[in-house]
C-alpha cells in the first residue's frame, strides 16, 4: 500500500512544453486514470513517476519519500507498456520471472547452471518458479508458461506482461494504453478484468488512457488532460457531470455533447431565442454580466423530443437516427448548434423517426452546463424559459 | 481476361523477368555450369581440344599437396578473421551506437577499410609492415623489440594477413550490427529497467544480445564467406609466399588457371569451393534461422 504524489512536474522537449505544472495525489490502493488526447503529455508523466524520464521542475513522492534521484528499479514500481514490451527470446515463465530474477538473485547466481553448484541458488530459483506460477494462475496462463510471446495473441501477451507487473507485488502499476492493441471485444473484458484484479491486489496505479470508457468504467478517479495541463479530477460522475472546462465536456462522455451558442443576457441566458433565467454563484466575466457569448452543453439525455408547436420547443431537422435496440440516438440539426445535436431518444420514438422529419427540441434546463469564453465552466442554476418571452421573440 | 489470375499473359510474366533471368543465366548459372563441365575435363587454356576425364581431377585433389596448404590456410584465416571481426564489430557498433556525439564520423571512419580499394590499401600495409622502415617496426624498435618480418617469415604472414582482414571486415560487420541496433525496440530497454535490469552488461544479456540473434547469424555467415574469399591481399603483397604459407583457395585457383593454365584442375577446386559455400548457406537457412527468430 502506497501514496503516490506527483507535485508541479513541468517538462520540455527542447522547446515544447509537454507538461505544465503538473499535480496529483493518490491515495493508498487508489486507481486513477489519466486520460487526454494524444499528445496531451500523459505518457510522458507516467514515464516521469517510473523513473525513464526525468522532469524539468517538481517531484514525485512515494509515501511522502522524494523518488525523483532514484532509477526505475529502485522505485519498485511495475509498468505495463503499450506494446507490451515482452523479451521475445524468453518463455512466458521466463518474462514473468524476470523481475524476481533481477531482485532476488544476485549477478553469480543469475549465471545459467550456478543452480547446479548452489543449493542456496536452487531454493530461490524454486521460490521464484512458485510466485511465477502463482501470477500465471491468476491471469490464467499456467498453460503458456513454456510458449514464446511470438507463439502468443494479442490478448494472452497482453496477460503476461500484466503478469510481469504484478508478479513482484510492486508499490505502483504504472499502465500506458494497455488495451489499445486489442480488438473491441477482448478490450471490454480485460477493462473488466484489470480492473478487479487491481481491486484485488489493492496495489496503488496510475493508467494512462486515450479512452474516455476505459477511463470512466476502470478508474475510481480520473484526471482529464489537455495540452499539458491537467483540467480536472475527479470520479467519473463528477467529471461527466459536472466537467470543469468545455474540453472536459467534450472529451468525457459518447456520444459527444452538443454545444449550443448562447449569449449572457440580463437575468440569464439567451438561448434558441429564449431567456432562460440563470442564478450564478459568481458573476461571471469578473463581476458585471456583458453581452458576451458563451457556450452551453447538453448531454444526449438532456433533451427532450416533442411535437415543434410545443412550449419552449427549438425546431430541428432528424439527420440520422441510430437505433440501439433498448435506446436510440437522434442527430439533429438545428440553428443554436452549429455542429449538430445528439439526442438520447427511447426505442420506440427511434423506430419511427425518420431522417429529414422536423421536430421539436427542449433541453432540460437542470442538465444545462455553461462554459465562459475561455471555455471555463460557469457555475449556474439554470431555470425554465418563460414562454412570454419565447412569444415576444 | 477471365479465368485464373494471369491466365494467357504468361508471355507477360516471362517478359518481365527476363532481364533478371538472362542476367543470371549469363552470369551465374551459364558460367558454372561451365565451370562444371571443364572440371570434368583436361582442358588446357589455349588448347585447342580437351578430353573427358571424369572425376579424375577431383580424385586428384586429396593427394595435392598445394590444394591440402590452401585449404588449411584458408580455414586457419577464416577461423581467425570470421570471430575477431565480428566480436570487434559488434564492441565498435556498441560504442558507436551509444556515443554521445560524432556518430556519423565514426560510423564512416570505420566503415573506410570496406569502401577503399583492397589492392591500393595492401600497399599501404605492405609499407606500414615494412622490416626496415615501416613505421610498425620503428614503433616496435622504441620498445626494444628487433624488427620483425611480418610479410616474409613463414610463421607470421598468415596472422598478419588475418590482421588485415579484419581490419577490412570490421567495419562491414559494424555496419550490419549498427542496423541491427536500431531494429531493437526501444521500449525493451525501458522495460528492462522497470524490471531491474538496468546496469550496462545487464541489459546487453538481457536485452541487446538475445535480439541482436537475427543479425549475429547473418554477421558470422556473410564474415566467414568474405572471409574465404580474401584474394587481393594476398595477391597484391604475397604471391601465396613464403613457402605457400599464405597460399589460400582463390589465389591457387587463380594461379592454377590462369598461371599454370591447368582450367580442368582448377574448374575442380573451384567447384569444391562453391559447395563449401553453398553448404554454409543451406547451414544458415535451414538450421540456425528458425532458432534465432523466436517464433
Amino acid at each position: 500500500m502506497t501514496t503516490l504524489d506527483i507535485v508541479g512536474i513541468e517538462k520540455s522537449f527542447g522547446a515544447t512544453p509537454v507538461l505544465r505544472d503538473v499535480s496529483l495525489a493518490l491515495g493508498h490502493g487508489e486507481f486513477l486514470a489519466i486520460v487526454g488526447p494524444s499528445g496531451c503529455g500523459k505518457s510522458t508523466l507516467l514515464r516521469i513517476v517510473a523513473g525513464l524520464e526525468a522532469a524539468d521542475r517538481g517531484s514525485v513522492r512515494l509515501d511522502g519519500q522524494p523518488v525523483d534521484a532514484l532509477p526505475p528499479k529502485g522505485r519498485d514500481v511495475a509498468m505495463v507498456f503499450q506494446s507490451y514490451a515482452l523479451y521475445p527470446h524468453m518463455t512466458v515463465a521466463q518474462n514473468i520471472a524476470l523481475p524476481l530474477v533481477m531482485r532476488d538473485l544476485d549477478r553469480r547466481q543469475r549465471l545459467p547452471g550456478w543452480r547446479l553448484v548452489s543449493a542456496a541458488t536452487r531454493a530461490a530459483r524454486r521460490r521464484i518458479a512458485g510466485t511465477v506460477a502463482e501470477a500465471a494462475d491468476m491471469l490464467q496462463l499456467s498453460a503458456l508458461l513454456d510458449r514464446r510471446p511470438g507463439q502468443l495473441s494479442g490478448g494472452q501477451r497482453q496477460r503476461v506482461a500484466l503478469a510481469r507487473a504484478l508478479v513482484r507485488r510492486p508499490r505502483i502499476f504504472l499502465l500506458d494504453e494497455p488495451l489499445s492493441n486489442l480488438d473491441a471485444t477482448l478490450r471490454t473484458q480485460t477493462r473488466n478484468e484489470i480492473a478487479q484484479l487491481q481491486r484485488r491486489l489493492g496495489v496503488t496505479t496510475v493508467y494512462v488512457t486515450h479512452d474516455q470508457v476505459e477511463a470512466m468504467t476502470m478508474a475510481t478517479r480520473i484526471a482529464v488532460m489537455f495540452e499539458g495541463r491537467v483540467h480536472q479530477v475527479g470520479t467519473p460522475e463528477e467529471v461527466y457531470r459536472s466537467p470543469a472546462s468545455l474540453a472536459v465536456a467534450e472529451f468525457v462522455g459518447t456520444p459527444r455533447i452538443t454545444v449550443l451558442d448562447a449569449r449572457l443576457a440580463p437575468g440569464g441566458v439567451m438561448l434558441g431565442g429564449r431567456l432562460w433565467p440563470a442564478a450564478f454563484a459568481a458573476p461571471p466575466g469578473g463581476g458585471a454580466i456583458g453581452p458576451a457569448d458563451i457556450r452551453v452543453g447538453v448531454r444526449p439525455e438532456g433533451f427532450v423530443l416533442g411535437d415543434p408547436a410545443g412550449p419552449g420547443m427549438l425546431a430541428a431537422r432528424v439527420s440520422h437516427v441510430e437505433y440501439l435496440g433498448s435506446e436510440g440516438l437522434a442527430h439533429l440539426l438545428l440553428d443554436a448548434a452549429p455542429r449538430g445535436a445528439v439526442a438520447r431518444i427511447d426505442a420506440g420514438l427511434a423506430g419511427r423517426l425518420r431522417p429529414g422529419e422536423t421536430v421539436g427540441v427542449r433541453p432540460d434546463p437542470a442538465g444545462l452546463l455553461l462554459f465562459g469564453p475561455d471555455g471555463r465552466r460557469l457555475d449556474a442554476r439554470v431555470g425554465q424559459p418563460s414562454s412570454a418571452m419565447a412569444e415576444a421573440s | 481476361m477471365t479465368g485464373k489470375p494471369g491466365g494467357g499473359r504468361g508471355w507477360l510474366a516471362w517478359l518481365l523477368i527476363a532481364p533478371a533471368v538472362l542476367g543470371l543465366v549469363l552470369f551465374v548459372l551459364g558460367p558454372t555450369i561451365a565451370v562444371a563441365v571443364m572440371s570434368l575435363t583436361d582442358w588446357q587454356l589455349g588448347a585447342a581440344e580437351a578430353a573427358f576425364v571424369g572425376l579424375d581431377n577431383y580424385a586428384a585433389l586429396p593427394g595435392d599437396r598445394v590444394f591440402r596448404i590452401a585449404l588449411a590456410n584458408t580455414l586457419v584465416y577464416g577461423a581467425i578473421v570470421t570471430p575477431v571481426s565480428v566480436l570487434l564489430g559488434l564492441g565498435l557498433a556498441l560504442l558507436v551506437e551509444g556515443a554521445p556525439a560524432g556518430r556519423t564520423f565514426f560510423r564512416s571512419a570505420f566503415f573506410l577499410p570496406v569502401v577503399s580499394t583492397t589492392v591500393a590499401m595492401a600497399v599501404v600495409w605492405e609499407f606500414l609492415l615494412h622490416p626496415s622502415m615501416g613505421p610498425a617496426n620503428l614503433l616496435l624498435g622504441t620498445l626494444g623489440i628487433a624488427p620483425q618480418n611480418f610479410l616474409g617469415h613463414a610463421g607470421t604472414v598468415l596472422p598478419t594477413l588475418a590482421a588485415i582482414g579484419i581490419w577490412e571486415n570490421a567495419g562491414f560487420n559494424m555496419v550490419l550490427f549498427l542496423a541491427g541496433l536500431k531494429s531493437i525496440p526501444r521500449e525493451l530497454y525501458q522495460a528492462a529497467a522497470v524490471d531491474g535490469a538496468d546496469r550496462p552488461w545487464e541489459r546487453f544479456w538481457t536485452v541487446t544480445f538475445p535480439l541482436l540473434g537475427p543479425t549475429l547469424l547473418f554477421v558470422v555467415v556473410i564474415a566467414l564467406l568474405r572471409s574465404f574469399k580474401v584474394f587481393e591481399t594476398v595477391a597484391a603483397i604475397t604471391q601465396g609466399g613464403p613457402r605457400r604459407a599464405s597460399e589460400v583457395l582463390l589465389y591457387t585457383i587463380y594461379q592454377e588457371g590462369f598461371g599454370f593454365f591447368r582450367i580442368g584442375h582448377a574448374s575442380a577446386l573451384t567447384m569444391v569451393f562453391l559447395a563449401g559455400l553453398l553448404v554454409l548457406a543451406l547451414v544458415q537457412i535451414r538450421l540456425l534461422d528458425r532458432r534465432v527468430h523466436y517464433r
